[in-house]
């Protein structure tokens, strides 16, 4: 049996800010983050935490970025049906740790 | 110190009624409590013809225009006087008021049916009173749709994507099968803005706030106060003078 390759995924480009949590942690726990955050804005009305959009800033290509990974997994995460993935007005990120 | 146990029982009832009552002395007016004023005298004024509120509404958060009544996604929208207030219609009114239009839109209630109603809890109250809807937990049952009594709630039957004339990216547009509404355009209060239709209306008719802030206070002390349908003890929020 031949092993998948892992999908190499886009780098965010070194001018960017740090990840708002360890990359790490985030490649395996960020639907987990943004469920939290998702409940927070929409149920308890806060923030100013990270967005959907705070990500598209250092991540621009969305295909190289959620889908390479979710293909090569075949999941089919609904987030951008209704959100875009617009990275027309930039957002203040949070520095944060994991 | 002696107690009998008289005493005792009589103080701890009084510590107890001391408890039950400390949340509605510390809530009143200093509870945030939003909302919303119509003076459709002045709404009158900028008739027939105006549709700022509900252009600006719909663009804002990505209404769809959908030709086909049966469905329609409304946001705010006109609605005839004796439709909207059927029990304040009668001979001696004005007949520029009997055949007016009225803007109207979700009344935010104080006993919200739709809340009670929905199984998933995905339409909620939120401590300032607004009456939120959460997309990601509606299953589409339409539940709140025949609880609302003022037919507030839109289904997507279709998908409403391909109905939109343009798409405002700092808001998600909705997906078919899940019911929205209004939601006093929490996201702009949220950046310290007023919603969206307050801010359109060229005659200033919508006066939007704290139940206890003085203009909302000046302007309901000053006229006659309409609420929609008050016999059903929903008990709106969006208030309209006569």
């Amino acid at each position: 049996m031949v092993a998948a390759r892992k999908p190499f995924l886009e780098v965010p480009s070194a001018t960017s800010q740090r990840c708002v949590r360890d990359p790490n942690w985030m490649r395996q726990n960020h639907r987990v983050l943004l469920q939290q955050l998702r409940d927070k804005t929409v149920r308890d009305g806060i923030r100013n935490e990270v967005t959907l959009r705070g990500c598209s800033q250092c991540h621009k290509d969305k295909t190289q970025f959620c889908d390479k990974c979710h293909q090569a997994a075949n999941l089919h995460p609904d987030c951008f049906d209704c959100h875009s993935y617009s990275t027309d007005h930039p957002v203040a990120l949070l520095e944060g740790g994991p | 110190m002696s107690c009998s146990r008289r005493t005792f029982l009589v103080r701890l009832g009084g510590m107890a009624l001391a408890g039950s009552l400390a949340p509605s002395w510390a809530s009143g007016f200093e509870k945030r409590r939003l909302a919303m004023v119509v003076d459709l005298n002045r709404c009158r004024q900028a008739r027939p013809g105006c549709d700022l509120c509900r252009q600006a509404c719909h663009s804002a958060h990505n209404v769809p225009s959908i030709p086909d009544p049966a469905h329609e996604i409304k946001w705010i929208w006109d609605e005839e006087f004796q439709r909207v207030f059927p029990t304040e219609v009668h001979p001696g009114l004005p007949p520029e008021i009997a055949t007016s239009s009225v803007p109207v839109l979700c009344n935010h209630c104080e006993n919200p049916p739709c809340v009670r109603v929905c199984p998933t809890g995905a339409t909620f109250v939120k401590p300032n009173g607004i009456v939120g809807m959460d997309e990601h937990r509606c299953i589409g049952c339409r539940y709140c749709m025949p609880a609302c009594p003022y037919s507030s709630r839109s289904f997507n039957f279709v998908d409403p994507r391909p109905f939109l004339r343009t798409t405002n990216t700092d808001y998600p547009t909705r997906t078919k099968g899940v019911v929205e509404k209004c939601t006093f355009c929490e996201e702009r209060l949220a950046s310290g803005r007023l919603p969206a239709c307050v801010e359109a209306c060229p005659v200033q008719a919508m006066t939007f706030g704290d139940i206890g802030d003085p203009a909302i206070q000046q302007r309901l002390a000053s006229s006659r106060i309409l609420r929609r349908r008050p016999e059903l003890g929903t008990s709106p929020y969006v208030f309209y003078i006569l």
